[in-house]
This record gives structure tokens, sequence and C-alpha cells, in this order.
């Protein structure tokens, strides 16, 4: 760690002192929506007569060197209308840009800018899809998933059925880092991972990098995912509206004062309870003597402000909380007396975030952010029985409750530093203090007024843990055609007593061809200190976050990645090979559980092993013009080996998908009528069946009393995920029908998933038949599902 | 625009109720289950009779289940070279198996084969565990005393009597070979000296020492297996707690019932044969969420275990 934090100074330094001889000067500032002064994230700005480009960073901040003169700049972004402005250098100068979105519908503004194609980012296996098209997606419910529209990208893949968890070229959902406006996330689900807990309408952008990390991203092997919500419009008020037959949510933006700060409120609730209420108090007066109350909700809030405090300085607020609610009570009574059951279950996310942007100098850009994070699960059940008598009334309760989470604080510092057009530099640190329940459970009992009670808490101690890294990246223009991504990320975890410390060099290369296409080819070593430990068959809020600890080493993973790029008349082509090698990976031992972490050591019950995952990815995207969509495939592998589990051999990860394709079309037939579809095949789930019978025996007595034995029947495993469910399969359609009223517009959606009604697995069954055979069923929960949504944009 | 909306309403008008109904996707294919021999031999070196069981396996689609094999011969060969052959129709015994009688084994390594037709042979060897009894007594330290007795009756005039006693066992442990021991409270009352109706009880038997990863209880064998992990003398003076609960008519006769604890030295394989069995039958998380478990057999191309044990009982009574 001291070696690179040495490096980084020294490099630093030089650059500086070389730069200081240099005759140029700097052009920078911020690039914005013309309309909401939102800053936009990614954009490109291209100066033609010195060949020379930039792009904004993760706040909308630009930095160029530029010599003295006149120089044409364009500045483009998707969805917007490319400008070019005439700017005049003879100082440095702080120029601010602006862009007009919707426009690009037209795709005669589509023009081969420079610069911001897929063959001209040296960082390879990164994807976004444009909000203005996630939001166009067809949706279940009529509720758009950010997450399930990643899935339709090659490398990766669903869960199952519905489920929005992402596993990412072999790796788990664990395996993922989920950033939401800088800060991770460590559960994001709702609805038992039916839907994610992004608002689609409170975020801006987001970004998926499968492969090729650059150094100032670490902590998670698979796949890094940043979510950036709006900012808030600086100009007017604006917001939206959404009513589906799931849930309604709202989105609320606008200045605080104009230019200077604005506000962004979201906010989502499912009405399932509410819908379901009547019908079962209806249910309840059939018979007085057995109520019962199911409940389900979920909600999510996000919030953020956003000040300009001056020239130099943005501050940035937010924050975000969600939870599910889950629950059912029932209650029977026997004449005076009663008895009843509750059990409950629910999960809470909550995320609270300061940033602070300042521009040192026009080359030097900086953001400290300093985050607080907290995932928390609980589940419970309480039994009670009460006698009434003309003279008395006992009571007996038991309940039991289950606890776990985990909560990070942390603070981070980057910096931005463009030293000239040949380097541009990153550097930075973190650091995270975690706190980890790993799952304590509460018993609490009482039996009338003559026994004692009992009050007791069972389960893993907390675990604190303090995680740092530090990190420099530096994006070379080795020549005209030769450009380098080179980094170096170095991450320390200390826990009860033990540490660890990992050295992550980080290389990508992106070489222009002079048919106009590019081969890209990358490395990176990543390393995690944090591992999900979760049962394989199902995603579920009982998944326990536990650190490394000094039993329990910290997942680590090589990732060769190669590729060519290409853009042909709009339409990115890229086609990427990749290799992952995994170690440290965590499972339960055979046999275990969750439930066993509730009474004993979580580590006692986990075992570790390694993973290998090897493709090929296709990927055809049009993002601009009326048409847009893509086409994607995915030809992979993805095995792990553990010493402990299928007798030490090697066996498909449960994700194993040898095909995967999506096709997503979107036609907007005219300004009132919008049309989307997708198409999504994936190989089956290996999943592991029961294979056979045989009986067993116990003696009786041990020591010769009898010579009988007890016979069980026995139904013995497959070899681990030695079966496959059936191919998946599915095509969704949606139709818009936008309309501009005097104040709003308003839209009614409807879609249709799984349109061609073809019934997906997702769980299997041995069942009996009548005649006595038996049979081994897959079964599906989702068929053809209709759905209308309404949505108001003011 | 019309004909695309007629055409999804088309679409959800005629499809998929069939579907909806019962939500079968599709059967699973399996292939052709290939029945291979199952064996069950559990053998002490001394007893007047012991069983060894073979079933066939059976595939899981198979409704009729594993089926015994009467015609299985049995071949058990010491190292040394001597053997003892059993088995076929003419020692099969109903309800029983194949039973093996005037039971004299030597230390050492034993090899058993199991041969039937249409099946392939199997074998399966064995290393005699440490004896743990000496002249018909258990051969180590182990101490009980009485740590609380109650006694109640109810008004049908039947007595209760609930005792604690504090158990200390030491097994046996060598330095060169890491044992698997199996201890387990017998049932309480000999049910032929009493009307059942009338007597009952049960006893409870626990280790004092939460969460030691050496003692793990197995609810096929109702008992619990120990395993040497630790060093030398590591199991010396296991503590244990016995609770046991009797009723019935008379207070003498339920107070005369004794304790009989069985304490097994098993070889490492009859052990994780158990332990694997436990697991499966009784899986923590229910059979949705529990990691699945490999069946666990010490039997060349087939099911099941050999496995040898030498026994002791521990009768505990109190007045």
């Amino acid at each position: 760690m001291k070696l690179l934090f040495s490096v980084l100074v020294l490099s630093f330094l030089a650059l500086v002192a070389v730069e200081a001889q240099a005759q140029i000067h700097q052009l920078s500032g911020y690039v914005e929506d013309a309309a909401s002064g939102e800053m936009l994230l990614g954009a490109t700005l291209w100066c033609e007569s010195v060949q020379a480009g930039t792009g904004t960073n993760a706040y909308g901040f630009y930095s160029i060197a530029l010599p003295t003169g006149t120089h044409q700049l364009t500045v483009s972004y998707i969805g917007y209308t490319p400008q070019t402005y005439e700017v005049q250098l003879s100082d440095d100068l702080k120029l601010d840009f602006e862009l007009s979105a919707g426009i690009a519908i037209d795709e005669a503004v589509v023009t081969g800018e420079a610069f911001n194609r897929i063959e001209d980012q040296v960082q390879m296996s990164k994807m976004e899809i444009p909000m203005d098209q996630v939001r166009r997606l067809p949706a279940i419910g009529g509720e758009v998933d950010l997450l399930k529209s990643l899935q339709l990208m090659p490398g990766v893949q669903s869960g199952g059925e519905g489920t929005s968890g992402l596993y990412v070229r072999g790796g788990s959902p664990d395996q993922n880092l989920i950033i939401l406006d800088g800060v991770p996330l460590y559960s994001v689900s709702h609805l038992f991972g039916f839907f994610s807990v992004f608002n689609s309408d409170a975020v801006k952008q987001m970004t998926i990098t499968k492969g090729g990390f650059p150094a100032r991203f670490g902590g998670r092997l698979s796949s890094v995912l940043e979510v950036n919500m709006k900012d808030g419009n600086m100009k007017e008020v604006h917001g939206t509206a959404n009513v589906s037959i799931l849930a309604s949510k709202f989105m609320v933006e606008g200045p605080i004062i104009e230019d200077k700060a604005s506000f962004m409120l979201s906010g989502r609730r499912t009405y399932i309870d509410l819908i379901i209420n009547p019908i079962i108090a209806s249910i309840n007066k059939q018979d007085p003597d057995i109520t019962t109350d199911p409940r389900y909700f979920f909600y999510d809030l996000n919030g953020k402000v956003n000040w300009r405090v001056g020239e130099r300085d943005r501050v940035y607020l937010s924050f975000f909380n969600g939870k599910d609610d889950f629950g059912l009570a029932s209650t029977e009574r026997f004449g005076a007396s009663q008895s009843s059951i509750d059990f409950g279950l629910d999960w809470f996310n909550s995320v609270a975030a300061a940033r602070w942007n300042h521009e040192w100098t026009p080359k030097l850009f900086s953001n400290l952010t300093v985050t607080r994070s907290e995932y928390t699960f609980n589940t419970g059940i309480e039994f009670s029985e009460t006698e009434n008598t003309a003279s008395d009334s006992t009571t007996q309760r038991f309940n039991s409750l289950y606890r776990s989470g985990i909560v990070d604080h942390a603070a981070r510092m980057d910096f931005n530093y463009a030293l000239n057009n040949t380097h541009y530099l990153r550097f930075g640190g973190n650091l995270t203090l975690h706190r980890f329940n790993p799952g304590a459970t509460t018993f609490q009992a009482e039996f009338g007024q003559d026994f004692p009670g009992i009050d007791t808490t069972l389960g893993a101690e907390q675990v604190r843990s303090a995680e740092q890294f530090l990190y420099i990246e530096d994006e070379i223009h080795l020549s005209d055609r030769f450009r380098a991504n080179i980094g170096l990320h170095g991450a320390r975890l200390q826990v009860n007593g033990a540490s660890f410390t990992s050295l992550q060099p980080r290389v990508a290369l992106n070489y222009r061809l002079r048919n106009g296409g590019a081969i890209k080819a990358s490395y990176a070593r990543m390393n995690q200190f944090v591992h999900l430990l979760t049962n394989e068959g199902l995603a579920l809020p009982t998944d326990l976050w536990v650190p490394a600890t000094d039993q329990v080493d910290p997942q680590s993973s090589q990732q060769w990645a190669a590729g060519w790029a290409k853009t042909f008349g709009g339409i990115e082509c890229s086609v990427e090979g990749y290799y992952k090698s995994m170690d440290g990976l965590l499972s339960y031992r055979e046999g275990a559980s969750f439930s066993n972490t509730v009474n004993a050591n979580w580590e006692d019950q986990v075992t570790q092993g390694i993973g290998t995952a090897y493709g090929f990815e296709f990927l055809f995207q049009k993002k601009q013009g009326r048409t847009t969509g893509w086409i994607g495939y995915t030809l992979s592998w993805a095995e792990r080996q553990f010493d402990e589990i299928n007798s030490g051999n090697w066996f498909p990860y449960t994700y194993d998908r040898r095909h995967d394709a999506s096709v997503v079309l979107m036609h907007r037939f005219s300004d009132q009528i919008d049309f989307s579809a997708t198409w999504v095949y994936g190989t089956g789930r290996a999943l592991t069946l029961p294979e056979s019978t045989f009986r067993a025996f116990v003696p009786s007595s041990f020591t010769g009393h009898t010579t009988e034995l007890n016979g069980f029947d026995m139904e013995i495993p497959s070899a681990k995920n030695a079966y496959r469910t059936s191919p998946y399969h599915r095509a969704d359609v949606s139709l818009t029908f936008l309309k501009t009223k005097k104040h709003y517009e308003r839209s009614w959606i409807f879609s249709v998933y799984n349109v061609y009604n073809n019934l997906n697995p997702f769980f299997s069954l041995v069942d009996e038949n009548d005649d006595g055979s038996r049979t081994i069923r897959e079964y599906g929960i989702f068929p053809i599902i209709p759905s209308i949504a309404w949505r108001a944009e003011f | 625009m019309k004909q695309l909306l007629f055409l999804l309403a088309l679409i959800l008008g005629t499809t998929g109720c069939d579907k909806l109904s019962d939500g079968v996707v599709r059967e699973i294919a399996f292939p052709e289950h290939d029945p291979q021999i199952a064996v069950t031999f559990m053998a002490r070196p001394v007893a007047d009779s012991l069983v060894a069981r073979a079933h066939s396996s059976a595939g899981i689609l198979d409704s009729i289940g594993s089926k015994r094999i009467k015609e299985a011969v049995y071949t058990l060969e010491h190292a040394a070279g001597n053997s003892i052959t059993w088995g076929g129709e003419a020692d099969w015994v109903q309800g029983l198996g194949h039973v093996l009688t005037d039971v004299d084994l030597e230390d050492g390594n034993w090899t058993l084969t199991v041969e039937a037709p249409e099946f392939e042979t199997v074998t399966s060897t064995q290393v005699m565990p440490p004896r743990i009894e000496s002249s018909g007594s258990y051969a180590y330290a182990y101490t009980a005393a009485l740590e609380d007795e109650f006694v109640d009756e109810d008004e049908f005039g039947y007595t209760y009597l609930t005792r604690t006693i504090d158990l200390s066992l030491t097994l046996p442990d060598r330095v060169d070979a890491s044992d698997y021991f199996l201890i387990r409270a017998q049932k309480t009352f000999n049910w032929e000296d009493f009307e059942e109706e009338e007597y009952g009880g049960y006893v409870v038997l626990n280790p004092r020492v939460e969460d030691d990863p050496r003692i793990v209880w197995n609810q096929l064998c109702r008992g619990y297996l120990i395993q040497d992990i630790d060093a030398v003398e590591a199991l010396n003076s296991l503590p244990f707690e016995l609770y046991q609960e009797t009723w019935g008519p008379e207070l003498e006769a339920i107070s005369a019932e004794p304790i009989v604890l069985e304490v097994c030295a098993i070889s490492a394989e009859m052990a994780q044969y158990y332990e694997r069995l436990d697991l499966i039958d009784n899986p923590s998380g229910g059979p949705l969420f529990t990691e699945p478990v490999l069946a666990y057999s010490n039997v060349s191309s087939g099911y099941g275990c050999f496995g040898l044990y030498t026994s002791s009982t521990l009768p505990l009574t109190f007045e």
C-alpha cells in the first residue's frame, strides 16, 4: 500500500513538472442540458483542428488543452443535437456548453461525430442504455425496471423468470458493484427480486462495465453498475406521475434558486395490499372465528439537492430509502379463548450521500463523497394463546426475531487531472467502515403469571472491518491510433485482527484500424472483501452479507478480454471474447442453508472454491433515430469447483447459459404513437434433481438387544447441476399513445408480457400421478400478462 | 394500428388459459436408471446375529422403488485370508434380511463382497475400530451423578418422575488415529415387563458444551456422532446432561427404571455415511433452500455402506 502511495505521488509530481513547460491553454467547464441545466455525463468534445477530444466526467466537467487561436469545438451527447462552437483561446478559459435534447430522433442529425463512437472508447465491455429507451421498453405490470433492461444486453443474464438479479459473465449477483450516486447498494430488489429498487423516472443515466475495469473501481469481481439520479431541473419545475396496475410513482424536480440550486424528489409505492384488503375482509366475514390478514407493500423514496455554491464548487446531497414489508397474521377463536400466529418479513435500504465538487485549477477537478449505507433484514414469528375464564385470563406467547444487515460509513476522494491531451489522470482513495450483523435471533416467551419467561439472543456477533483503497489511472494517447488506460488499484481490509492486501493492475488498450474499426484488449485483476451467502436456488432477502475474515478469504478474479468494434451507419457493432478466473468463491456447505446461520456461526457453514467463465459476446446497437434497439448474443461457459461440494468435481454454475440472445426494437411511428418489442432466449438453467432412490437402514440397537433394522427410502440427488431446465424464451410488446394536453403530456401505455404465452420454467417438482407413477415437472408462474399504465409529464 | 390492436386482443383472448390452470411447463425427461446394489451391513466383532440387507437402487421416477435382493450372497474376508459367506434364499429371514449368526470377527482389515444375479458385484473394505468394552463393561472412565429429582402425582393417581443427571464420559483417544463415536440413549423401559398403556418415559441426552464442533446430533441414529478432532486426551471427561422422565402407576417401578446408554466406536466411513444420509433426510432449510447433498457410499459401484463398529452399554441407575 505504501509503495502504491509513493508511486501515485511521484507520478503526479513528475507529470505536473512536465506540463509546466508546455505552451498551451486550458479550456474547461461543464456540458449541460439546455432546458433543465442537468449535467450531461459522458458528453464528448472534439476539436477538429488539433485532432483532439475529451469527455465530461461523472459530474459533467470537462477539461481540454488547446493552443492559442480559434478552434471549432463540436459537443455531442446521445439523444441530443450536436453543436459546434467557435472558441477563441488566448488564455485559460472556463466555458460551459449547452445541448438541446429531443431532436435526435431525426436521423439526419446523427452524423458520424468523432470521439463518442464505440470504437473511440478506450474502455471496453462498457454498455449504456439511454434512459429514454429504458422507459420505452415493455414492462411486466407496466412497471419499468432498470435492471431488467440491462438483462437484455449480452453478457448480462437474469436469474430467473421475472427476477431482477444480474449475473454478469458467469459471476454471481454479489459480484456486481451497484453504485447509486457514488454509494454502493447491497440489496437492490423489491418483491422478492421481481423489481429493482430504482425508480426509472428519477434516474438520469446508468452504465454497466463487465470487464476491463478502470482502476477507480474496485471491491467487486464481475461488474460495475453506475446509476446516477437526476440532479434536478435548474430552470423550472417539472415532474412525472405514473400509475400502473402494480404501483404508482411520481417525480418532481425544479429550481430552489434558479440556475443556482435545484431539487429532485421521487417516490413509488405498491398497492397490492390496498387492492386485496377488501377481498380479505369479505372472506373473513364468512367465518368470524377465523381471521386472516396478509400484507405486502414496498416503497422507495429518492431525493437530491444540487447547489452551485460558486464558480468552482458544487454540492450534492442525496438520499434513498426503500422498504419491503411482507406478513401474514391469523387468529382463531374458540369460545372465549383464541390463538394467533403472526409471521413477518421485511427488508430495508437506506442510503445518504453528500458530495462536494471542486475545481482547483482548470485542469484539476476533485470530488469528495461522504456516505452512509444501511441494509437491514428482519424476519419474525409470534405465536400466542389466550385462555379466558370467568375469573382469570392467561396468555402464553412465544416469538422469535431474526435480524441481519450491514451498515457502511465511507469517505472517498477522487481527483481528475487533465495533464495534457496525451495524459488524463485519475487518482484518489476511499475508506469504508463496515459493520456486519451476520444474523442474530432473539427468542422471547411468556407462559403466564406462574412461570418464568424466556428472553435470550443467539447468533453471530457483529463484525467490524475497515476497507481502504488507493488508485491511479492514466488515459494515454500513445499515438493517433493507439490509446491506453493503465492503472493500479491497491486495496486493504482489516477485520478481526487479520488484514488482507491486494494490488490490482488494470490495462485497457485500443488500436484504431485503418478502416475505422478498433481492436481492443483489457486485463483486470479484481478483489472483493465481502461475500453474499446465498442458496443458489433462489435469491431471497435472507441472503447474508458477510465479510472476509481470518477464516474466510476474500474473493479475487482475473479477467482477460479482447474485441473488435466499429460503427456502420449509426449501428454500433462489437464482438468481445473474455476469460475470467475466480478464487475465494463462497458457498454453503452441502446440506447447509440460511437456517443454519440462525443458531450457529456462519463461518462453520461455508466452504470456498474457484470458478472460471469464458465466452463471446456480440452486440449490434442503434441508439438514435426513429427506430432504435439492439441485437445481442452471448455464447458462454461458467463452471465452479469446491473441494467440499460435488465430491470436489467441477460443475456448471447454476447460471451457466450456453446461449443467450435478445432482440430489442423500438420505433416511434409518430409523435403520438410509440412501439417497442423485445424477444429473449436463454439456455435452460442448470439444476440438481433427485435422480435415484435406495433403501437405507440404521440398526435399532448397536449393542445386541435386537437384530432389527430401521429402514427408510433415500432420494439421492444427481451430480451438482447435472440437469437443465427447458430453454427460456419470451416476447414482450408495448404500445404507447401520447397526447399533449394544455399543461402536461399524457401517455397510455399498453404492454403485454410474454405475448405468445410460453410458460417458462420457474421451479421443478417430483409429482406422483394418479396411477402411482412419478414424473418430474417444471412449473411456470408467468403466462401472458397484459397491463396498462398511465403516465403524465409536466 | 387497428389491425395490430385486434391481433393483440385475439392473442389475449384465445391463448394460454389452459396453461394457466396448472402451471406445468413440461415434464423433464430422465435417462433410464441402471439399478445398482445398495448394501447395508453394519457389523460389530461379537454378536449372536447380525443382519445384512441388499436392495436394488431405483430411478426417481420408479413408483415401486428400491427392491430387496433375496439372492444376494455376501462374503466377508479378513486380510489374513479367513472368510465367511452367507446370504441367498437360505439365510433370508422375512422382515429382517440376510442373517449372519455366531459372529466373532477379529481386528484388522475386512472386505465385504456382495454378489447377486444381474447386478455388478460390489466390494467394500473396513478396518475394525478400537474396542471399547472389556469383560462385558465399558472399558473407559465415566461417572454419572444425580443432579435433580422431582416426583409429581396427578389426579388419576399417576406418578411422574423426572431426573437430571450429570454424565462425564471418556472415550478412547488414539494418538495416531482420528476415531468416530456414537452415543445415544436406549429407549427407556423394557416394555415386556409392563403394560404399555400404563408406563412410559423417555430420556434426553445433551452435551453440556454448546456448539462443540466435535459433537453433532444425528436424527437418523437418534444420537450424537462424536469426532476426535483435537489433540491427545481431547476426548477425556466429555460432559453431558441426561434428562429422564418416566410415568406410571407405581413410583417404585419407575424409580428403578435404568437409563441405558449405547456407546459405539464407529469407522470414519460409517460416520460419514450416516452424517450424509441425515443431511439428505433432514434438510436444514427445507428441500428448496438447502444445498443438495451427494450420498456417501464406501461400496464400489453401488450405494450403501459396509461399516464396522464396537460397542458397549452403560446402564445408569439411581435409587
